[in-house]
Parts: C-alpha cells; structure tokens; sequence
C-alpha cells in the first residue's frame, strides 16, 4: 500500500484517495473550437509513462480535495506533491536530486 | 393536523440493544444524539474566517486535521475550506441563521447538517485498540490527540474522527452507516468488554 | 501415556532444551495416541515418538520424513482435524503442541504406510519435467477431466466443508521501528531502539524468541548461555512501554512504502477457542523504520535418493537435540561442505549418540571444530561424497567414496555405512524473501554461495537495512553489533539522539571455509536408478531440471513454471538456489546469469481469514437503511439492494405473488394515492454566487433564469457526450440550488462535480455540500393525494395555481417542518415531501394513518420503475449504460442549443456520435399483450436457426403493466427512431417473439394526469 501525500492531510494510505490519471491535461477554453482530432486527444490520448509522471489524486475519504503527484509508475517513488493551480516542478530535476 | 408533536428518532434509536455491561469494560459506547452539526464553507483567508468567529467565539482551525474548543462547540478542519461546527446547542435553525446573517457577504456556505450525521462516543482506557483494528492512521499520543480530527474510513465506513480527551473519541458517521458502524464497534470491542451508556441528549 | 523413546534425558551442563518436562501432552497422528511436551512442535514431539515417516511426496507418492526444523520444511505438511476449524497444509515444524491435539498425514491413500499412489514412482520414467503440460494438453478439451484426476491423485488436503466458525481481526500499528525477527541480531536491533524510547515492534514467527541460539549449545554472549542471554533481553523489552513484542507473529508481506502484513497466532497454540478472542490477528504496519533480521535457511544437499525419512538439515537435526531434547536418530551420519555440520555431530555426540561418520565434501578440513571432533573420535571422511542413500519408511545407510579432487565424479567405489540419521549442511542462504518482496535488488555473494541484499528499493519512502543472517553476516557476534548498529540508525533517523550501546561479548566457534558441491557426485549418472531432489515439495529432480535446460529453457522463470520447482506451499524455501546452480551448471553459465526467482508474498501460507478479518457475515458491507425502515420491515416489504442501499422492492400482501403485489401498487400509485420512499437519491447543495453558471455548464439545458422555488430536470453528460446522470434540481434562492442525482450516482456525480470545480474552474465561486441524508422524502402520488396532503398541511396552498408543477413550498407536515417539491417520476399528480431525518418515521406514518381512507398504498421500486416505464422516463443505468447520448434517447429537448458550451457538448458533435444508425430508444409492444420480454434480451431483423444473428439491440427496461393492461418494454434498437411501426424479432431459447416498435410512451400519451 503506498503512501500518498495528500498537499493538506500528509501521507496517508492510498486506499484513502481516487486516482485521476495524468495531470496538467487542461479543458480547452472553447470547445466548439476544436477540430474532432483535438477534441479526441482530450478525451482520450494519455502518455502511458512509465518512469516518473505527473498525476492527479483526490482525497476522497479524507479533505475531498484533488492535487497532482509527481510518481515514478513503476518505481513507486514520489518526488512531489501540490495543489491544483500550482506549476508542474521540473521532472528531470526533482528525479536528478535523487541521484545526486 | 397533527395532534402532538411529530416523534423524531436518532440515528441509532432501535438499534443499540439494551444499556449496561461490566463496570470495568474497556470501551464504553454511546449514541450521542441532539447535536447541531453545521457544515461551513468559505476562504480562511478572508471576511469569512472573521464572522465564523464572531458568531460561534472560536477562532476558525486552520491547521489541517485540528479542531478549535470553546465550551459546548468545536470545530472541526475537514478541508483547507470546509468545517464541521458541532454545537450541544441543538437549535440548529438558529444558529445557521445566526451564520448566514453574519456572512451574508462573503462567499460561504453554511449547510445543516444535523440530520446527515449519527454521533458516536468511544471511551474507556481500550478505545484506542479498538479503533486501531479497523483505522488505517496512527492513533498514538504522538500522532494524534486531544484537539485532532480527521477523516477516513473506520472498517467499510467512512467517518470524521474527533479525540475529544486522552482515551475518548467521537465518531461522525452518515446515519445510514450507523448501523453498521454500532455493530463494528461492538464486535471489535468483543476482546476488551463493552458497556453500552444511555444516549445523552445534551439541552 | 507412551513412552518417547527418542527423548534425551536432561544433560548434566548443557541442559534438556526448551521444552517443560513437567507438562506432558497427549496427542494424536493419523489416529494414534502420543505424548509430548510442552513447548514441543508437533515435528518434534514426532521425532520423540520416532515417527519420522509423516507424509507423501506429491507427484511420486514417496515416502517422506521431516526435512527441517521451522518454515521452510516442504514435506511434512498436515492436516488439523478440528472439525470445521479443520485446517489443511500446516508444517509440522511449525505446529505449536497442545493437548489434544489431533493430526494426520496428507496426500497417502489408503494410509501413510501402503499408498496406492507410491506406483507413480516406480512409472517414474513417465513423469518427466513438464509432464502435464506434455501429456494432458491434447484435446484441450479433456483437459478439465484430467485437471480433476489429478488434484484427486494429488490432494493437498481437506477444506473444511462448513463455515470457519472463528474470529479473526486486523490491527494497525505505526512503529518507527520493525524489527523482524527476534534471533540474535533482531534482539540487538530491538534492544539499541528500543532503548532510545522509539516505538518498536519485534515480530518473530516462532513462539519463544532467540532464534537460532535456541537451537545452539556452544553460543554464550557476555558469558552466558545464548537461552539465558535472550531471556535477559526479553524481559527488558517486555518492559519498555513504546516496545510492542509479537511471537508466533509472521512477517510476511513487505509492500510499498515499509508496509508490511504479519499474522500473530493468537490462539491457535492453545487448541481450545477463548471467547471472544481472535484466532488470528492480521497485522497491518507503517513502519517508518524496517530492520530485516531473518536469519538463514539451510541448504539441503542433492544426492541420490536423498528424501529417505530421517534424511535431514543439518541445523533441524540439531535443533531437534538441543532445543527439543529429541535425538533424530542413534546413528547420526552428517554431510557437509561446512564447518556448520560439524557442530551436529558435537551435539549428537555429547547426547550420547554414535555418529557413524562425518562426510566431508572439502579435501582438507580444518580448524577447531574440526578438531573437536577428531578428538570425540568421530570418523571424518575428507574430500567424499554420498553417493546415494538407502533405506524405504527410515533411511539405513549411505553410500559414500572419495570424489575426484573437481568433485565431479567419485574417484573411488563407493562403501556402504549404516546410519539411521543423515544431517545434511549444503550452506546457508540469506533469507531474503521480505528484502526481495520490497523490491530490493539482490547480489550473488561467490563467498558464500547465496544471493544477498545489494541494493535498497526506495531508501527515502522504504528505508530499512538487513541485518545477521539474511544479510549474509555468518556469526552471531558481528550479527549482534550490527544489530544494535541497524536498531540505532533506525531510532535516529526518526529523531533520537541516543548514543550506541556497547556490543555485548560473544563465544562461539570459529568457522573456516566451506566448499560447495551442487549435486553430490555418485556411481550411477543423474536420472538413472534413483531420484536427487531438488524441490521436495514439488517432487522436482536434477534430473527433471537438466531436461528442462537442455530442452530448451533458459530463464529460470520458465524453468520454475515448466518443472514446478519452487512453486509448492514452500515456494522453494528449500529448493531454489539448488534449482538455480543446477541449471546454470547444464547450461555452462553461471548462477547469477541465470537470475534469481522472484519472491512474493506471502513468506508462508496465511489464512484467508485473517485477510478477512471482521468483514464477514452482517459486517462484510455496510447496509444501509432509511429512516423509514422499521416500518417497511415491519410490513412486510421485500427488500432489493440498490448499491449499498436495502430498498422496498415491494410490499405483498399475504398470499400474494410478486406480480400481484405490483400490479396492485401501480395500480392505487395511479388511481387512489401511492406513498414511496425516496430518501436514497443523492443531494446535493449548490451554495454561491456562480451556482446558477455553474449549473448551466455541468446540465444540457439552461439554469440560468429559473425563478427562486422553481424545479428543473437536468441531464448530466460527460465531455465524450454520454449520459451519466439525472436529477430534478430546485432555485432555493439566488444563490443557492438542491441538486438532485440518482440513488447510485449520488458519490460519483458530486466527485464528477468536485473535479470541475477545483481543477477547471476554480475562478466559479460556488460550494457544494452533500445533504442527501439530512433529508427523509416521502413521495405520494396519484389521484387522492392533494387531497391527502391538504389534510396535513395547512400552510401551504396545495391548489394547482398557487403550487403548480416543477414547484417547491416550504411549510409544515404531520407538524413537520417540510419543503414540498411537486415533482413527478411516475407522470401523475405528485408531491415529494422533504424533512429533517430524524422525522422521517413520523412522516411516515402520518401519511399512512391519515390516508388510509384513500386507499393509500406503498409501493416499491419495482412499481415505481414499471410506472415511469408507463410514461417512458428513462433511468440512467438501465437505459443508458455509458455509450448512450440525450438524442439516442429522443430527449433532443433538454439538449440547449443556444448555450455555447455546457460537459458533453462538444462531444456530442463527434462523428461517430451523429451517426443515424446509433442505438436508439424506443418502446416495444408483444404481439401476446401477456408476455414479458426478458430484459437484455436481443432484438433482430432476420431470425436464423442458430446464432449468429445481426443483432440491432437489447431491451432494457420490461415490465407487464396493470395500468395499460398488457407488457410493455424499452429497447436501445439502432436507427430505432426511425423504425416505428416496424416488426422486429426477440429470439429467445426455444421461441421467437414478435415485437412491435413503438414511442417509448404507454399511458397517459397526453401526459394530462401530472396536474391531477
């Protein structure tokens, strides 16, 4: 059972939370606007990482919030966690720290 | 018209057998019934937190998983915008009303909630094995105390946990989960002996 | 009481082992009556008996002894006769002694001694590796039947045929340290942590703490006797409040982030239940710390014939001795490449036995145990090898020669001894299981021979060490300050500051190289006259894995899977790096080129009830009830489970059918006043100044004009255009709304509403809250109930002007304080009475009392679906499955086509999604008005003998309707709206039913009733 850190609860078990697949995938603003190709991809098309992946949650036996996670899918290692709204961090330097 | 007044009945009424048990039980389990919930919703940061405050005379938690005292009310964080007040003051109406006056223009939501919770009291020197054989979080005085809430799932049902002293907890429960929560509670309570205390309908 | 006659007396210094002489326990074994001690096995108490014949092998049926001392014994596997606490499969090694106690053997038939089976073993030419996969593959049909012979012929024991009549629980713990294992090193680990004042839990699976010093007589830490010094230790943890001791407490499961899984034998020791207590307790734990202390496994050595009963590990047959007072045999012979072994033969000689010669596979063994045991006067056979053993139920003798100085082959003829105890050192293997399962990464150690941790998985969400033993660290002195190190590096990193404790003094002997010979050499070749096991569980033989190799296999995960080796109950304790050097060895690889076996949990066989835990019987999901549900219990109501929801299905009257009931409840809904519970659909409160906005982008239709205390039906779509959701929500005031949602939607829409406004749209000031239970609703309808209503209402004006459809009032009910909705699933006149829970009972029966002159009639889910079925309202989830959009359904006019974006609109202009041949709704008419279409039933066009058939849909809702007097039914039938009036067919099993296709509407086609 991996611990997921919830931006406001802390680390909590995952049977907590729902998982909500990649982050950062945004409604586009008008979607009349988009040609049906575009609009598939929104629907639809999602990286399929494996390695280190922004991701989202939500709380939902806890805060009832959603957040995004910074995961490595096969590793199980997580680099960040923070609340909707706030920047992507930089994927490659969060994982480089670990290195170094 | 009715004759009389309409009968209401708690969440657990009917359910919870006979009172008692050993004196010495390690646990000691109680509906507490009468209780005005009041969901509250708003930005800490603004007017909100200010008229929460005035009207209930507890400054608003923010701290996540803590709730704020004052004598027959506390409050308690459900979310970094959302609060749970439970008041002994079973006027619920009025209180709302007296939260809507005062925050009437600020974004906020002030929902009772009375009806949508059944209330469980947990106590005696084994409350804490007992909630550790189906909560997930750590229970240990280092972790969690008096002045700490949190939501999670306590067995199959969701629940907001309150440890209102050093071996006594309340459990807020949907009512139509109460049922099963009793029963968990009792069977789990099963190794340390249980006492059932009459629900204390607070005026 | 028998004797046992293998039982040592009491040695004068070294003591009589662990075990409470003045407590005997009788037992039973395959029927017949035993004594034993307390604080035996049950292995032991055996050997006592000198029973050392328990079992069969599986695939050959042979014959079978005790093979080790704990966990990692694969053949003496047993069955508990306990009546459905009955319990199959347990090891021997690992059966704490009780009196009365009654075991037998598996997998013999008819008995232990005469197996029918044992005739596999002589075929044995016909059971090579792959076996099955070779021979039962062809027709791939057969293959059920031959699956059936098989597991017969097998027979991994009994399942209990009755219901587990025991309590199992789980407890979570969050120490900061886990230590597991309580040998040497898990002691000192636990004592340097404990000692800082962290919070420890020591788990160990045996019942006594030590360890391996339990089993070792020649150990003495700060000059004590290794028992003496545990006990010492014991008792100061026992007394540190932040230390939590778990024996009989098996760790085994390491998952993700420093979870772990142990199961503690509550009372399964005691062989008597205790109220109320559990049997098992399943241990979940966060540890912010782990310390693996695991210790060892011996390594059997492969020789011919070498799973003759009273062939076993070196170390199990000095356990045995020492710590049980049980000699394994009087004529003990040891083989060994290791010094280890030699320590048996001091123990059996100091217990007065023979040893019949020490068979030393290392040309030239030296040093001082080595020397002591020149000096007993122990025969030493340097630089040879059994060649193979003899014996049927009891090993008799081996056959011993010198081997080539490569060890390859025997250079010498071989000489028989006569031995009645074979102890077998081929070396130790980390036990590295529980590093292995957190995703450590292991590293083949030529030193020693074995696999040991290299590499920590996630050192920063998992940080643990592995320590003694299983970390490859082969003396209890470095076992023990590396202990204490690991226990201290725990406690500090999560924050004391303790300083290390001294590492206590440790005496014991001095070991010197070992020499390791994977499969023995002997006179015959491998697979010639005689078995060399490898995997004594799974009856898996060198010889079946050189096959294996040379047929082509080369990843040892195929080689597990084709052969079986490793994949008993054991999971190959015993076997696997046995397996592995053999085939790296036909191969001409090396090992770590063949890889290493994945380990997985659990470390041994667990309970499934412990895994249940209380989540059984009336706890195994949470039913929930209504406010109302006394009163439908007490009336008779059938109940239906809705999600987690119990709702009336249906209230029959005595003598009644389903059916009649029903008919009946649509009828009165309709003609007198109907009175359902409808306090399971899912609320939602819309609290802020963008709630209006916010409606109109998650609803096709428009929200923003409705007038404070007027209703709406919305449909919800998701942005692929599909529908997930319906409600009727209310204006309360400007800005606030009461949402709605189906029973079932109710958590996924206000999680689908959640998710829009935190992460789409968070500049949209509105909250939502969910009240679904702060509210009881009573919903009465039908041609008597304004006229009931009126009667317990007063303060508000109920007449169709002043309350008018799509309406809400608040005022008083039964003297309720109520919010009155007229809204209508049924298509009659209708009122949805609203009131705080703890009044719903009171509504409840108001309304009953006071409309029992109106025939007032209760009715259930099954009439309330069949009377919108009347009117043809959809229910999202019966006719809609997720693929189905608002113009699929003909309801184009709740689908806005002004607002320019709303969840679901772009989605709906797919291609795919305007394609005239879509599914479509449509009513459907029998030709028969009395038959009832099956629901999900298949609809075609042209009816053939057989199937395939092209299919044009399903019927999803189908009822027989007492208010039109026929069966009526929906179907989703491509291009359906434009098939009306056609005839299409429902093949069924046996018949053909014509169907006619229709609106979806069958009574009140006006749709006049609503206002009463």
């Amino acid at each position: 059972m991996q611990l997921i850190p919830c931006p406001w609860c802390g680390p909590r078990d995952d049977a907590e939370f729902h998982y909500g697949a990649e982050a950062h995938v945004v409604r586009p603003a008008v979607p009349a606007d988009c040609s049906d190709a575009e609009w598939e991809a929104y629907l639809y098309l999602r990286r399929n990482t494996k390695g280190p992946f922004a991701e989202r949650w939500m709380h939902t036996n806890g805060c009832r919030r959603w957040f995004n996670v910074i995961r490595d899918t096969y590793t199980h290692e997580i680099f960040a966690s923070y609340k909707p709204g706030e920047p992507m961090p930089d994927i490659a330097q969060l994982t480089a720290k670990k290195d170094a | 018209m009715a004759d009389t007044a309409p009968q209401a009945f708690s969440p657990l009424s009917g359910h919870i057998g006979p009172v008692g048990g050993p004196h010495h039980a390690g646990v000691v389990l109680r509906e507490v019934a009468g209780l005005s919930l009041i969901n509250l919703r708003g930005d800490a940061e603004k007017a909100f937190a200010g008229h929460v405050e005035t009207v209930l005379g507890v400054a608003l938690p923010t701290a996540p998983n803590t709730a704020a005292c004052t004598e027959g009310l506390s409050l308690l964080w459900l979310g970094p915008d959302e609060w749970l007040a439970v008041s002994e003051d079973g006027d619920s109406p009025a209180l709302c009303a007296r939260l809507e006056e005062a925050m009437s223009r600020v974004h906020h939501a002030v929902v009772d909630l009375s009806d949508n919770y059944a209330v469980i009291e947990l106590s005696g020197h084994a409350a804490r094995w007992v909630l550790a054989k189906g909560w997930p979080q750590d229970l240990h005085p280092s972790a969690f105390k008096p002045g700490q809430c949190s939501q999670g799932l306590l067995g199959l049902a969701q629940i907001v946990l309150e440890q209102t002293a050093e071996d006594a907890y309340r459990l807020f429960v949907r009512p139509s989960f109460a049922a099963y929560l009793w029963d968990w509670l009792v069977d789990a309570s099963a190794d340390v002996g249980v006492r059932v205390a009459p629900p204390d309908a607070p005026t | 009481m028998s004797r046992q006659p293998n039982r040592i007396a009491p040695h004068a210094t070294l003591g009589g082992g662990r075990i409470d002489r003045s407590r005997p326990l009788g037992f039973r074994f395959d029927g017949k009556s035993y004594t034993g001690y307390a604080g035996d096995t049950l292995a032991s108490a055996l050997l006592a008996n000198d029973v050392h014949l328990v079992g069969r092998s599986f695939k050959y049926h042979r014959p079978r002894g005790i093979l080790g001392l704990g966990a990692e014994e694969p053949n003496a596997l047993i069955q508990l006769a306990r009546g459905n606490r009955s319990e199959p499969n347990l090891r021997a090694t690992q059966i704490e002694l009780f009196d009365g106690l009654d075991a037998s053997s598996q997998n013999r038939w008819p008995c232990l001694k005469y197996d029918v089976g044992a005739v596999n073993s002589t075929l044995h030419r016909l059971f090579p590796a792959g076996f099955y996969y070779k021979t039962f593959m062809w027709p791939a049909s057969m293959w059920l039947t031959y699956e059936e012979v098989i597991r017969n012929a097998a027979g991994l024991g009994k399942a209990p045929e009755g219901p587990d009549p025991d309590r199992y629980e789980h407890m979570h713990t969050h120490p900061d340290v886990l230590i597991v294992g309580a040998g040497p090193a898990g002691l000192a680990a636990a004592l340097a942590a404990g000692r800082t004042g962290a919070r420890v839990v020591l788990a160990d699976e045996q019942a006594e703490f030590g360890g391996s010093l339990l089993s070792e007589d020649d150990v003495f830490i700060d000059g004590k006797p290794g028992p003496d010094w545990v006990a010492e230790v014991v008792a100061e943890l026992a007394s540190m409040p932040e230390v939590t001791l778990l024996p009989r407490t098996c760790v085994h499961a390491y998952l993700d982030h420093n979870y772990l899984l142990a199961a503690e034998r509550v009372t399964d020791h005691i062989g008597a239940v205790i109220p109320n207590t559990p049997r098992q307790r399943l241990w979940k734990i966060r540890a912010k710390q782990v310390v693996l202390a695991a210790g060892t496994l011996e390594r059997p050595l492969v020789f011919r014939d070498n799973d003759r009963p009273g062939v076993m590990l070196s170390t199990a047959a000095r356990g045995y001795a020492v710590r049980y007072g049980v000699t394994a045999g009087r004529k003990p012979l040891i083989v060994t490449g290791h010094d280890d072994g030699y320590r048996t033969a001091l123990a059996y000689a100091a217990r007065g036995a023979q040893v019949a010669a020490i068979v030393d596979l290392r040309p030239e063994p030296s040093g001082p145990l080595v020397d002591a045991a020149r000096e007993k006067g122990i025969d030493i056979l340097a630089g040879h090898s059994v060649a193979g053993a003899h014996g049927g139920h009891r090993v008799e003798g081996v056959d011993v020669a010198e081997m080539t100085t490569d060890g390859s082959g025997l250079a010498k003829v071989t000489r028989r001894i006569g031995c009645d105890l074979v102890a077998m050192c081929g070396g130790f293997n980390p036990t590295v299981h529980l590093f292995s399962q957190s995703r450590g990464k292991l590293r083949w150690d030529a030193e020693l021979d074995a696999f040991v941790p290299a590499t920590v998985h996630d050192p920063k969400h998992a940080p643990q060490a592995s320590v003694g033993g299983c970390a490859g660290t082969m003396t209890i002195a470095q076992a023990v300050k590396d202990g204490i190190k690991a226990g201290l590096d725990a406690a500090r990193a999560t924050g004391s500051t303790a300083r290390q404790p001294a590492a206590p003094k440790v005496d014991e002997p001095g070991m010197g190289e070992h020499r390791t010979v994977w499969v023995l050499p002997s006179d015959k070749p491998v697979g010639h006259k005689g078995k060399h096991f490898v995997d004594f569980q799974n009856d898996v033989t060198a010889a079946d894995l050189n096959l294996a190799a040379r047929e082509g296999y080369r990843s040892i995960e195929h080689v597990k899977r084709y052969t079986t080796t490793g994949m008993g109950t054991d999971q190959g304790k015993t076997s696997n790096v046995n397996a592995l050097a053999i085939v790296a060895a036909t191969l001409g690889t090396d090992i770590p080129a063949v890889g290493t076996t994945t380990f997985r949990p659990p470390y041994t066989p667990t309970t499934i009830g412990a895994y249940g835990g209380r989540n059984i019987g009336k706890l195994f999901d949470p039913v929930r009830t209504t406010a109302a549900d006394p009163w439908h219990k007490a009336h008779g109501a059938k109940f239906e489970h809705v999600g987690q929801w119990m709702r009336p299905w249906y209230y029959p009257k005595a003598g009644e059918t389903m059916r009649q009931a029903v008919d009946r409840e649509c009828m009165a809904a309709r003609n007198a006043v109907g009175i359902l519970d409808a306090s399971t659909l899912g609320k939602i409160d819309v609290r802020g100044k963008d709630s209006a906005e916010f409606l109109n982008r998650v609803y096709t239709n428009a929200w923003l004009k409705l007038g404070i205390g007027k209703c709406r039906y919305g449909l919800m779509l998701n942005d692929a255009g599909f529908v997930i959701d319906d409600g009727v929500t209310t204006r309360l005031a400007d800005d606030r709304f009461h949402m709605t949602t189906t029973t079932g939607g109710a958590a996924r829409v206000l999680s689908h509403l959640e998710e829009h406004l935190q992460t789409e749209w968070p500049d949209l000031e509105v909250y939502l809250t969910s009240v679904t239970e702060q509210w009881s609703v009573a919903s009465i309808c039908g041609a008597k109930c304004r006229e009931l209503l009126a009667e317990l209402c007063d303060d508000i004006d109920l007449s169709n002007d002043a309350f008018p459809f799509m309406a809400m009032k608040e005022g008083t009910v039964a003297g309720i304080p109520a919010r009155v909705y007229r809204i209508s699933f049924t298509g009659e006149l209708s009122f949805e009475i609203n009131v705080p829970r703890r009044y719903g009972m009171a509504l409840w029966e108001a309304l009953m009392a006071a409309g029992e002159k109106h025939g007032i009639t209760p009715y259930g889910t099954e009439a309330m679906h069949v009377l919108r079925a009347e009117r043809g309202f959809i229910i999202v989830g019966q006719e809609t499955d997720g693929s189905v959009t608002p113009f699929d359904l003909a309801m184009d006019w709740i689908v806005s086509k002004t607002k320019t974006d709303f969840i679901g609109k772009r989605g709906l202009f797919r291609p795919d999604l305007m394609l005239p041949d879509r599914k479509q709704l449509v009513g459907l008419l029998t030709e028969n008005p009395n038959e009832v279409l099956p629901e999900g039933a298949q609809i075609v066009e042209e009816v053939k003998p057989q199937p395939p058939m092209v299919m044009l849909g399903h019927v999803t809702s189908s009822y027989y309707s007492a208010n039109c007097g026929r069966s009526i039914a929906m179907a989703l039938v491509k291009g359906g709206h434009g098939r009306k009036g056609d005839t299409l067919s429902v093949p069924l099993a046996g018949k053909t039913i014509k169907v006619t296709v229709t609106d979806p509407v069958f009574f009140d086609l006006e749709g006049s009733r609503r206002d009463g």
